[in-house]
């Protein structure tokens, strides 16, 4: 017979509650938005580095993508993708979905050439901060072709499964 | 989640957080932003093991676990905290932050044992909402050999469609009446309001 426990359970957050310093949620999220903008620089500056990572594996050239090569792609977009969305560079926040969506791809069997990196790569330049803004149209363009060049790589994730 | 209520406030000032990701921007973001919000310890952790140690010797009150870590998944991080003896750790309170991902991982995520699922990168906002809610709902904790976690099923949605989602939920085939039906009028004598004496 299966043993099933269920019950309440101490949850020490709930001192949270009624402490006597307690913040007020709007205060709270301003001093937060400030802390972060006071590293605005570290993180743009960071955005850089880790598209020239990108950059530098999808110039790598094995003859085919190897598993470790993915892993460390799949780290690198997701860094890069975090911090474009934190920074508020959605194009290259979109540029890195479906890179991430491209590894995906790669691991689950599809074509794994260093062109379909490299293109994304070359995207995210174009998109990183410091460059001249991409109009709405040309934005979606690029989008739109580097959504076909993980459908190439090998059915690109259903956008039904994909979270948003 | 109507976070804008009366009690729209925290103090986080003698909470003890853990960061666990290997990003090092995420964490410094993710320390700046906890700071703004009054909490002064935290600590980081860059793997799965380092995490499972940092938790036995902290015992943070709140651990948010990135999906993705060099040794293992923050899903498993969650499964080994939600299986130790000791109480206060098994039943700390754990957010899953999750980046570009697929609903399959979000599932997994939630069937781990986290509190609450969170995508990158994380609002302050959302945080903060996330962090309250975490506070001060007060869900039941399941502990099943196949999973350990607070009770997912605490949304007021009504009785499930169709077959049970648990193992010990019965089954939802109804068979041939063995009665009579009820009478209309004895179905409104149920459902009628009556008053009652509260103590």
């Amino acid at each position: 017979m299966q043993v099933v426990k269920i019950g309440k359970v101490h949850n020490s957050l709930r001192k949270a509650l009624t402490g006597p310093n307690r913040i007020q949620k709007d205060k709270a999220v301003a001093q937060a938005l400030t802390n972060v903008e006071e590293i605005r620089g570290v993180l743009t500056q960071g955005i850089g580095e880790e598209i020239s990572k990108l950059h530098h594996l999808a110039l790598r050239r094995e003859e085919s993508v190897s598993d470790g090569t993915i892993e460390e792609g799949v780290a690198l977009a997701g860094v890069l993708y975090n911090l474009a969305g934190a920074m508020g560079y959605r194009c290259l926040q979109s540029i890195c979905a479906s890179l991430s969506d491209l590894f995906v791809a790669m691991s689950d069997g599809g074509s794994r050439s260093y062109d379909s990196i490299l293109v994304h790569a070359r995207a995210a330049m174009l998109a990183s901060p410091g460059m001249p803004p991409l109009s709405p149209e040309i934005e979606q363009e690029l989008l739109g072709k580097l959504k076909d060049v993980v459908s190439f790589a090998g059915s690109g994730p259903d956008r039904s499964r994909t979270a948003t | 989640m109507g976070m804008q209520s009366r009690n729209d406030a925290l103090d986080l000032s003698q909470m003890n957080a853990l960061v666990v990701d290997t990003d090092p921007y995420a964490t410094e973001m993710l320390a700046r932003i906890m700071r703004g919000f009054g909490l002064k310890n935290h600590s980081s952790a860059f793997s799965g093991e380092s995490a499972i140690q940092a938790v036995a010797e902290k015992k943070p009150d709140l651990v948010l676990v990135e999906s993705r870590l060099p040794d293992m998944t923050g899903s498993d991080v969650i499964k080994r905290i939600r299986r130790e003896e000791n109480p206060l750790i098994r039943h700390m309170p754990l957010i899953i932050m999750t980046g570009h991902t697929v609903m399959a991982d979000i599932e997994m995520a939630r069937n781990s044992g986290a509190n609450i699922v969170i995508k990158k990168p994380v609002s302050a906002a959302i945080l903060f909402d996330r962090i309250l809610w975490a506070a001060s709902t007060d869900r039941d904790f399941i502990e099943t050999p196949s999973y350990v976690g607070p009770d997912r099923r605490f949304k007021s949605l009504g009785p499930p469609n169709g077959i049970g989602r648990r193992s010990t939920d019965l089954s939802a085939e109804v068979g041939a009446a063995s009665e009579p039906n009820l009478a209309q009028s004895e179905i409104d004598a149920f459902i009628k309001p009556v008053k009652i004496k509260l103590e």
